[in-house]
């Protein structure tokens, strides 16, 4: 019995000091209060860090971590010595003392390879760590925007208050607070009322600090009227173990219609917590597909609050998990006003030892009448040691609406791979085409000719090795 | 549509209950409050062997720690008020133990209880040939048709009487399935439960008629605390029937049972409940706590586990009963129809936890919720790691009968093993206003019309009742839908 409770104390020092790392490193970076003279933003972030105190990381018990063991995956890279910087070795224990959110510049970055992507016709921006690296490849249209926040509460002090951290719901996830609190720049995407962003705004996040924790923010505003195209692309990069927390909000004002795109194929060792919050004002489009390659551990938070009548949301994502990967994409949309539309659609291929998880809520409130939501989650588990875990849930509190939700899991079709067999078909390639066909319902539904092909062969080529 | 439609579905909803009156029986209470005397009290008064008892009181201890580390289940999609189980009686048996030879010896007021309840024991005894063993509160009063089942080797009759009789069955079978660790109530129910049904069906028998209980809480103030066994062997069939209404009370009660169903090879169980306890009054007071653990186990390679419900009464239900596939080739079933109104709140489902190869199950559930009612479906399939060519399909639909009202699907999938194939679909829709105007186009009035279009809501689930019940079922929930629809 009493080894049994010093055990569970252990255990609890042990996650507790998770969090604490976190809390002490805020206030070394912040320093203490000074009482009424800072600004909104330092405010929103120390409101931030005590909403993560308050809840502290994912626990056992955590209902929307049940399948993703996000903490003890975390523990595990802060005993190993992640955020290391400038390679030395750092434990948990000492962890204060180096560079959470690491300096802007320094020479252990490591860069990856151009990608084909950046031959596509668009607006590229360059990240590293999260944050813009030079200058932009050309001049922006006219009133278009897109700087750092450093930059932009200089140049546009209003914007930043008017927006950032109003869409973050900081109590529905410990990472999202977590990097609401430490991020201290961030990209702002500022799309004027009426302009209709011809180009796609491409960010290339291809380069990183080795073995570190990046914790970045993006905004993108996108004013009445506005159409506009967001691209980001996570490469593979050779960093080591980071540990990658970003939070992303969009708000897409009256009639305005944006698509976001987010491929992701970094590294087996990389922990990937992306929290996305999209605002929605009335008649507005949004649509994202969120595409994983790659990556350790990956989790997608999606949140969506179509917030006035006539939105109209698409969530598509695709992923396909190899070696031990773990890839968890949990959503929501909170139809909050009547007469909206949603559609959801994630399909997944989950191979070797890996681990592919879908949780997607449809939470509909009791005033939005006419609500019409769709949701789809469909899976092929191709390995014996591969698992696949779903919870697609609906909530509704109102009437009249048309909700439905399907999710299968299974091997590939045994008649489809006869099919092709019989007319003289390598059972791998026949294999592979069926694969391939499951992964473009996804990717057709990209604009970009230059993304769906980039995909196309990526997917070809991992898929390819899958056998 | 909208105006009269919407005061049809608030008549409905506000329809009073049926079934609320109370029969003067006298009974005997065992002393209000939990503690280890009260487990020890129980255990005497039924002339319990020290096994049983030892048990009990290792179920009350692990509940004792439950109890204080405050292990209360909270992730249902419910509000719960507190329970003071203090106040609670544990046990409370009618006085006067009958033991009747013919029917015409039992009190007859119990005879017209049953009557006003619309179940006429003799009738059914003579027409349907339906066994009864009559559960009133917590002590069987009658089983009748003994005669036919001793003639196979079937044993069914109150747990008491089996734990006297056959002892050696009894300590083989309890908590195998559901054991007192399993969850709060189940531990709860293991120190405390008064009686219930046992039923043994030997090798080879296939059960000539279908079993049939009928539970009431009876007394205020007291839980009920039931515990059902089923054992069915080798090549052996059963179909079990389990009913319940209650009377009006303004307490609430507090209502935990537990059924264990082991199915040996090429054993088949049919397990149909309608449940129908008192829901509370239109403020939501009163009414039924119905906390139930629910689990059968395929034993054997070919058996088969089925569970129907009809779930219209109740303040709260908590209850899903699941199937173990652990045979090679087993079967598990789930037909649920949940039907709240008023501010009933429901979370159930179903569980079905694949380990044998070739298994497969089929989950179908229709919730209709009216009032200020919250519904919600929760369930698992879980394919384990060594469960080659598992199969499963779900299907649960929900249907929303008013404005005020939530219906919620919660499924959780896991899927471990890559030859199993799984499908979830589920929908939420109102009842059509297209519908409802082709109906009263041709002469149907509105209410008949919607109860037209809620029965084939629920048509492919009733269908799955015995022909006596699925009537039963069919008239119950016209009259919960006269109540909440008008």
């Amino acid at each position: 019995m009493p080894s049994g409770v010093e055990m569970s104390m252990e255990l609890k020092e042990q996650s507790r000091s998770g969090e604490d790392v976190f809390i002490e490193r805020f206030e070394d970076l912040i320093g203490p209060n000074t009482n009424g003279s800072e600004s909104e933003w330092t405010l929103n972030r120390r409101n931030a860090i005590q909403v993560f105190a308050q809840n502290g990381f994912p626990n056992k018990k955590s209902e929307s971590y049940k399948y993703t063991p996000v903490t003890k995956w975390l523990q595990s890279q802060l005993k190993n010595g992640m955020h290391t910087a400038a390679g030395s070795s750092v434990q948990s224990g000492n962890l204060k003392n180096e560079a959470l959110p690491t300096p802007l510049l320094d020479e252990s970055e490591v860069r990856g390879e151009p990608s084909s992507l950046e031959n596509m016709k668009g607006l590229h921006v360059h990240a590293t760590n999260g944050l813009i690296r030079g200058s932009l490849s050309e001049a922006l249209p006219t009133g278009l925007i897109i700087c750092s926040f450093k930059q932009a509460l200089v140049d546009h002090p209003k914007l930043l208050s008017e927006y950032l951290t109003k869409a973050v719901v900081l109590e529905r996830d410990p990472f999202a607070a977590l990097a609401s609190a430490f991020a201290e720049d961030g990209i702002l995407i500022f799309v004027p009322a009426g302009l209709e962003v011809e180009k796609a705004i491409v960010i290339h996040h291809d380069a990183l600090f080795s073995n570190s924790l990046i914790q970045a923010r993006l905004l993108v505003v996108a004013e009445e009227g506005t159409k506009v195209n967001v691209i980001e692309h996570f490469p593979f990069l050779d960093a080591g173990s980071s540990f990658e927390n970003r939070v992303a909000e969009v708000f897409a004002g009256k009639g305005a219609r944006v698509d976001h795109v987010l491929v992701m194929e970094r590294n087996d060792q990389t922990l990937f917590v992306n929290s996305l919050f999209v605002h929605q004002d009335a008649n507005s489009f949004f649509r994202t597909n969120t595409v994983t390659l790659g990556g350790g551990l990956v989790r997608h938070n999606l949140n969506f609050l179509p917030d006035a009548e006539e939105c109209e949301t698409h969530l598509h994502g695709l992923y396909v998990a190899k070696g031990t990967a773990h890839v968890d994409n949990h959503t929501l949309v909170d139809h909050a006003k009547p007469n909206c539309f949603s559609n959801e659609i994630f399909k997944g291929i989950v191979t070797n030892q890996a681990v592919g998880v879908f949780n997607g809520k449809v939470l509909v409130r009791q005033d939005a009448q006419k609500t019409n939501a769709y949701q789809s989650s469909k899976c092929i588990v191709l390995d014996r040691g591969a698992r696949t875990y779903a919870k697609p849930e609906l909530e509704i509190y109102a009437d009249d609406v048309k909700c439905s939700h399907g999710a299968t899991t299974g091997e590939l079709d045994e008649d489809a791979l006869f099919y092709l067999r019989a007319r003289g078909i390598h059972p791998d390639a026949a294999k592979l085409m069926l694969l391939e066909a499951f992964a473009k319902d996804i990717i057709g539904l990209i604009d970009f000719d230059e993304v769906r092909n980039y995909l196309y062969q990526r997917l070809h080529g991992l898929l390819t090795v899958t056998k | 549509m909208s105006d009269t439609s919407t005061d049809l579905l608030h008549q409905v909803a506000s329809s009073e209950y049926k079934y609320g009156f109370v029969t003067n029986i006298e009974s005997e209470k065992a002393q209000v409050g939990l503690s280890e005397d009260t487990v020890r009290f129980i255990s005497a008064k039924k002339n319990e062997p020290e096994w049983l008892l030892e048990w009990r009181l290792k179920a009350y201890r692990h509940f004792i720690t439950l109890m204080e580390s405050d292990a209360m289940p909270d992730w249902a999609h419910l509000n719960i008020p507190e329970i003071d189980l203090q106040a609670i009686s544990y046990y409370s048996a009618p006085k006067k133990k009958p033991e009747y030879e013919s029917l015409n010896e039992v009190d007859p007021e119990l005879i017209s209880t049953f009557k006003r309840l619309g179940i006429p024991v003799q009738e059914q005894e003579r027409l349907v040939g339906i066994v009864v063993d009559v559960v009133m509160d917590s002590v069987s009063v009658t089983t009748t048709f003994n005669a036919e089942l001793d003639k196979n080797g079937i044993i069914f009759c109150s747990f008491g009487e089996a734990v006297q009789k056959h002892p050696e069955l009894v300590k083989k079978y309890l908590g195998r399935v559901v054991p007192y660790t399993d969850n709060y109530y189940a531990a709860l129910n293991s120190a405390v439960f008064s009686d219930g049904s046992f039923c043994y069906i030997p090798k080879g028998v296939r059960c000539p008629v279908e079993l049939s209980t009928y539970f009431r809480i009876n007394e205020s103030g007291t839980g009920q605390f039931e515990r059902t066994l089923i054992v069915v062997d080798e090549g052996s069939y059963v179909s079990y029937l389990e009913g319940c209404t209650a009377p009006q009370r303004d307490e609430n009660q507090l209502h935990a049972a537990v059924v264990e169903i082991i199915a040996m090879d090429d054993a088949e169980v049919k397990y149909s409940t309608i449940q129908n306890w008192y829901p509370g009054n239109a403020q939501g007071v009163g009414g039924i706590f119905n906390f139930v653990t629910k689990r059968g186990i395929c034993e054997g390679d070919r058996s088969k586990i089925s569970w129907t419900q009809l779930e219209t009464g109740s303040s709260i239900t908590w209850k899903y009963p699941s199937c173990i596939l652990k045979g090679d080739d087993s079967v598990g079933e789930f037909y649920s129809v949940a039907f709240t109104k008023g501010k009933q709140q429901a979370d159930t489902g179903t569980k079905m936890i694949h380990i044998g190869k070739n298994t497969s199950s089929t989950i179908i559930s229709k919730g209709i919720s009216a009032g200020n009612s919250q519904n919600a479906y929760r369930g698992l399939v879980k394919m384990t790691p060594g469960a080659e060519n598992g199969r499963n399909f779900s299907q649960c639909d929900s249907m929303l009968l008013g404005d005020r009202c939530g219906a919620h699907t919660y499924p959780y999938l896991e899927i471990m093993n890559p030859s199993a194939q799984v499908e979830h679909e589920a929908t939420t829709s109102k009842v059509g206003e297209d519908q409802i105007f082709y109906c009263k186009q041709r002469g149907i009035s509105e209410i008949d019309a919607i109860k037209l279009i809620v029965n084939g809501f629920c048509k492919e689930i009733l269908a799955q009742l015995p022909m006596e019940f699925a009537v039963e079922a069919r008239n119950l929930l016209a009259i919960e839908l006269e109540g909440s629809v008008g």
